[in-house]
């Protein structure tokens, strides 16, 4: 009892077994298959993954941002600060969005309105959540701004978009997110568009913001640079499910999933001056591409005969047991399950 | 910014100066004289009515007087009605012809604003389809066929109530303009419905609306704080054109529908080649276009900051 609601407590995000299908020609996709991640509050986890992986759609989707004539089923549990956010109506996620759950896009540049000032979008949604008065919220957003690192709030506050180089932008839709002072904030590729030294700048911003407020982030990215610099957790995915999880230490110092492996070969470093870079041959199989096994059988140069017939349970890293749960540092890899599964299939 | 609209104004000038060179000589190389009539002329009276127009000196003479006279705001008296000067027929009939364009522009901009809202909105389902088959049928039909048409819609409704709701034609009240105004924005109100349309559905799949969804805006909040806007500012520019649909189709709708209007004049002019009247008009209308497309040039530039602001700030 008293476990369960401690747990509760610390929990921001707990996402189990959250499966999307979009509707297609020639039939439903699923995109998204039984991802299931939990996100302590004040924790960053990054959820990595090739383009094309379900990475977006998953947290879109999440969001209940992705129109419903586009959606043919999602199931699984979602329980944002333990209340359920999977079944609700468009009313009632539109008062959890940019409340207590916000998301940051990768485009600030297009991601704000060119039309209206900065403080107006800012302050936005205090006014419809929090039920500020304009001038409240601008003074609000106004503290925001320069919690962000924004010089000059009070003037900055009445320009508009253009006028705002990329790295602001980011900076004013990260003012933007945190404005209700959400549980959660998704950032989908928050510095991709960034230049490095904007990028380090970003990311350095969030983990003071994360320690300051309290916010749990949730980090898409593709990029494993980002991931070791601000993450606590990572989430591998792969052709929509999740792969390897566990914490950034365990998943990228003792790396186990051939996937992740390869992933983490082709991230230049500089020792390698002058080396070709690693490429991870071969493509991710497209939206909805259901395998007999595992899915990255065909690119694994660690394939056995099993990898192409059935897909592996969540094994622990640890001690080799299929326990069926991403807890600690988990993965979906025969390779690492303790009875010797070459042998179960060679006969 | 002010570079940018001192130079509006100095192509407009030049537009039309040369809308005047143009019509000036057109208007002379017509094989016919605006003397002959129906009655000849006896070949005295002929020659002082020349003279007193100065149609007996060299073109080129003709063509200087001319330019010196509009220097000077007279463009002259006209040839058919006695003692009538061109200046007095547009002040007392543009202000007719004006309100009627008003009104029409009215109709056509609210009302296309509207439509595009709701075809949008209703996009590739029925009322959509509906509207935009109205709206396809309107920019083909000629709008003298709908004013013919809503002639007799209105005899039609007003012996089907046995008393005269609406007036089929004439000049006077409100409800002689409501018709016609609206046969007149016809056109217009297609054009800003279609442009309305494509707009709205090309900003509602902006990454901007999508932070707007993300932020927990509800679905009106949206519309109005983030789509609209965005979707009204290319429509402001054609505005300038759509002043000169409404003008040009003006001369027609006047005729159906008796409305004494400066666009009759024009017609009954180039008929009777009544020089004066037909380059009074011109010069009048085109400089009134040119006056309206940079007026829409400065109103453009207030709606969007991102002109509003070029040039002025760091």
């Amino acid at each position: 009892m008293i476990n369960r609601a401690m747990q509760t407590n610390t929990v921001a995000l707990s996402v189990s077994d959250f499966s999307v299908s979009l509707r297609a020609e020639g039939g439903d996709v699923k995109i998204v298959r039984d991802v299931s991640f939990t996100l302590e509050k004040g924790q960053t986890m990054a959820l990595v993954g090739e383009s094309g992986c379900g990475k977006t759609i998953a947290m879109l989707s999440l969001m209940g941002l992705i129109p419903d004539q586009q959606i043919a089923s999602v199931s699984g549990e979602v329980l944002l600060q333990g209340a359920p956010m999977l079944g609700l109506t468009q009313d009632e996620l539109r008062s959890l969005r940019g409340n207590r759950i916000a998301m940051i896009f990768q485009e600030a540049m297009t991601a704000l309105n060119p039309t209206m000032t900065i403080g107006e979008q800012v302050a936005e949604p205090l006014i419809v959540h929090k039920k500020m008065k304009r001038a409240d919220a601008m003074r609000r957003a106004e503290v925001l701004l320069s919690e962000t690192g924004i010089d000059e709030p009070k003037r900055r506050l009445r320009q508009y978009p253009f006028e705002f180089s990329g790295g602001m932008l980011q900076r004013v839709l990260i003012a933007m997110a945190l404005a209700c002072e959400p549980a959660v904030i998704i950032a989908d590729e928050p510095t991709t568009a960034l230049d490095v030294t904007t990028q380090q700048q970003v990311l350095s911003l969030f983990k003071q913001l994360q320690t300051q407020h309290g916010t749990a982030l949730l980090l898409i990215t593709h990029d494993l640079g980002v991931v070791s610099h601000v993450a606590d957790q990572v989430a591998v995915m792969y052709a929509g499910e999740i792969v390897e999880y566990g914490g950034i230490e365990e998943v990228f110092g003792n790396t186990a999933h051939p996937y992740t492996a390869a992933l983490k070969a082709s991230t230049p470093a500089l020792q390698q001056r002058g080396q070709a870079l690693t490429v991870l041959e071969g493509q991710p199989p497209t939206a909805g591409y259901v395998a007999s096994g595992c899915a990255f059988a065909n690119r694994c140069d660690r394939a056995m005969r099993i990898c192409t017939q059935t897909q592996a349970p969540w094994i622990n890293r640890v001690d080799g047991r299929a326990n069926g749960k991403a807890d600690g540092h988990a993965l979906r890899c025969w390779q690492y399950h303790d009875a010797n599964p070459q042998k179960e299939t060679l006969t | 910014m002010f570079n940018y609209f001192f130079k509006r104004i100095v192509f407009g000038l030049l537009t039309i100066w040369f809308l005047i060179t143009a019509t000036f000589f057109a208007m002379h190389m017509i094989p016919a004289d605006p003397l002959g009539g129906d009655k000849a002329l006896p070949a005295e009276i002929k020659q002082n009515l020349q003279q007193y127009y100065g149609l007996d000196k060299p073109l080129p003479q003709q063509y200087v007087i001319y330019l010196n006279k509009i220097l000077h705001g007279d463009f002259g008296y006209s040839y058919t009605q006695q003692n009538r000067r061109v200046n007095d027929i547009i002040r007392e009939h543009f202000p007719v012809s004006a309100l009627l364009g008003v009104m029409a522009l009215s109709f056509a901009s609210l009302g296309g604003i509207l439509l595009g809202a709701i075809t949008a909105h209703f996009r590739h389902r029925w009322p959509d389809a509906l509207v935009m088959a109205i709206v396809i049928a309107s920019i083909s039909v000629p709008s003298f066929v709908f004013a013919a048409l809503a002639q007799l819609a209105i005899l039609g409704l007003n012996d089907l109530l046995e008393r005269p709701l609406l007036p089929v034609a004439g000049w006077g009240s409100f409800s002689h303009i409501l018709v016609p105004s609206m046969i007149l924005g016809l056109g217009t109100l297609a054009y800003i419905t279609r442009m309305m349309r494509a707009n709205l559905i090309d900003v509602m799949k902006s990454d901007f609306i999508r932070t707007a969804h993300a932020k927990g805006l509800s679905q009106a909040r949206i519309f109005w704080r983030h789509q609209l806007r965005n979707a009204l500012l290319p429509v402001v520019t054609i505005l300038g054109p759509a002043v000169a649909a409404v003008t040009t189709g003006g001369f027609v709708v006047e005729q159906v529908f008796a409305i004494p209007g400066l666009g009759r004049y024009f017609v009954q002019a180039v008929a009777q080649l009544d020089y004066t009247v037909i380059m009074g008009t011109t010069v009048f209308y085109g400089s009134f276009l040119v006056l309206m497309v940079v007026l829409v040039d400065l109103l453009y530039g207030l709606i969007d900051p991102r002109i509003r602001l070029a040039g002025t700030d760091r």
